[in-house]
């Protein structure tokens, strides 16, 4: 089914925001400039976005994306771009077609991924995952590099933190995906005591 | 790396100058925090005064709000968490609190972080590992604009509190219940809930 004409007004009028070189949501129908990730919480994503197409080259339940901006079909717009995300064919089947404009996926991804940077508002963080839980969002995790942990959420009720003694699972979401936390993780440089870091 | 020797103690306040920014202390060296939002100053000292109520009532300890305290970890770090509640098992009532130290040195039984906007996801996660770690039994991380805590009776053990729900005790002030809506004033401006369920399957 094609969009309304507002709809396609609207992808028009946010392919303008794509003209900048950083990455950006759309909350409330405006740009939001991202923060620069860190450059180390982009490779625990890249990792981790590595280890699950892995995973579904040999369970073909669906495609995993790095960085893609979602239309999360709220009340208001809002746009996000998880740090990884999981779509299953489920709810974007194998072969359907995609739109030939619009700068967001106009699907609700089963799995969130984000990896906190140490620039990352904590209330903003919290604002994002309450919403990815908010839009149907069946699975959401977030990775904190320096603590080396990972918080899980299910739903509002169901919030799980695992350490790197632990191993992530995709539950019935990536039914058979297991890894090891502490895997997530590439070398970190030590955190010296004068740097606040520590 | 821990050193072989005790921490430093706390400069004393006298030292420091008048008119101080509200500071914690790292390595021995001042460091300034950035100052709480009004909004969560005035959720800090609300929900004090309902620990300190009950627990007066109840003579268990005292609530406070951003005393700094000496954790006594191996980094040399004194932290100021936006509220605090100390046990009178931890410190008796006739203990003479502090002597010319600005530093309370006692590990409160719980910890309360408050979130402010400028506040950063990571360094919250630190200051809760650094809480457990210096011995606290719970932390609470009150988070304003999503009007949800989160009760962390562990590093792995959480529970979220929503706005429909109250604040417990637990072991720490057993017996102690508030509702999490009665800290924030009415709800702030945010997404309102549909009606209709979101469609997962996409617009079309």
């Amino acid at each position: 089914m094609s969009a309304t004409l507002l709809e396609a007004e609207e992808a028009v009028r946010y392919e303008s925001f794509d003209s900048g070189e950083s990455l950006y949501e759309i909350v409330d129908g405006e740009k939001v400039e991202l923060p620069e990730m860190s450059m180390y919480s982009n490779e625990v994503a890249l990792l981790l976005h590595e280890k699950l197409i892995i995973h579904l080259a040999s369970n073909d339940t669906g495609k995993a994306q790095h960085e893609i901006l979602f239309n999360l079909n709220l009340p208001t717009s809002r746009n996000r771009r998880p740090d990884v995300s999981f779509v299953s064919y489920e709810r974007w089947p194998k072969n359907k077609a995609f739109p030939y404009r619009g700068v967001a996926r106009n699907i609700v991804p089963d799995l969130a991924v984000e990896v906190v940077s140490p620039t990352d508002c904590a209330e903003e963080l919290e604002d994002k995952i309450n919403e990815y839980l908010r839009a149907g969002i069946r699975l959401i995790w977030v990775i904190y590099c320096k603590t080396r942990s990972v918080y899980v959420y299910r739903s509002a009720d169901s919030i799980h933190r695992l350490t790197d003694a632990d191993e992530l699972d995709g539950a019935d979401v990536l039914p058979g995906f297991r890894t090891a936390i502490a895997g997530l993780f590439p070398p970190m440089e030590p955190l010296l005591p004068d740097s606040g870091d520590a | 790396m821990a050193t072989a020797t005790l921490p430093q103690t706390a400069i004393p306040a006298m030292e420091l100058g008048d008119d101080l920014p509200f500071f914690e202390i790292t390595d021995g060296k001042k460091e300034e925090m950035p100052p709480m939002s009004s909004y969560a100053i005035q959720i800090a000292n609300k929900l004090a005064f309902q620990l300190n109520s009950f627990a007066e009532k109840h003579e268990l300890g005292e609530a406070i709000v951003e005393d700094i305290f000496n954790l006594r970890l191996s980094l040399d770090r004194n932290r100021r968490p936006d509220v605090a509640f100390v046990s009178y098992k931890r410190w008796p009532n006739d203990r003479p609190r502090q002597t010319e130290d600005d530093v309370w040195d006692v590990v409160p039984d719980l910890m309360v972080e408050v979130v402010s906007p400028s506040d950063k996801a990571e360094e919250l996660q630190t200051k809760i590992r650094e809480y457990f770690e210096a011995g606290a039994q719970q932390v609470w991380v009150i988070y304003p604009r999503e009007r949800l805590a989160y009760i962390h009776q562990s590093r792995v053990k959480i529970d979220v509190i929503t706005d429909h729900e109250n604040l417990t005790g637990g072991d720490v002030l057993p017996g102690f219940q508030f509702p999490l809506a009665r800290l924030f004033p009415p709800a702030m401006p945010r997404d309102v809930p549909s009606t209709s369920t979101p469609n997962p399957n996409g617009n079309a």
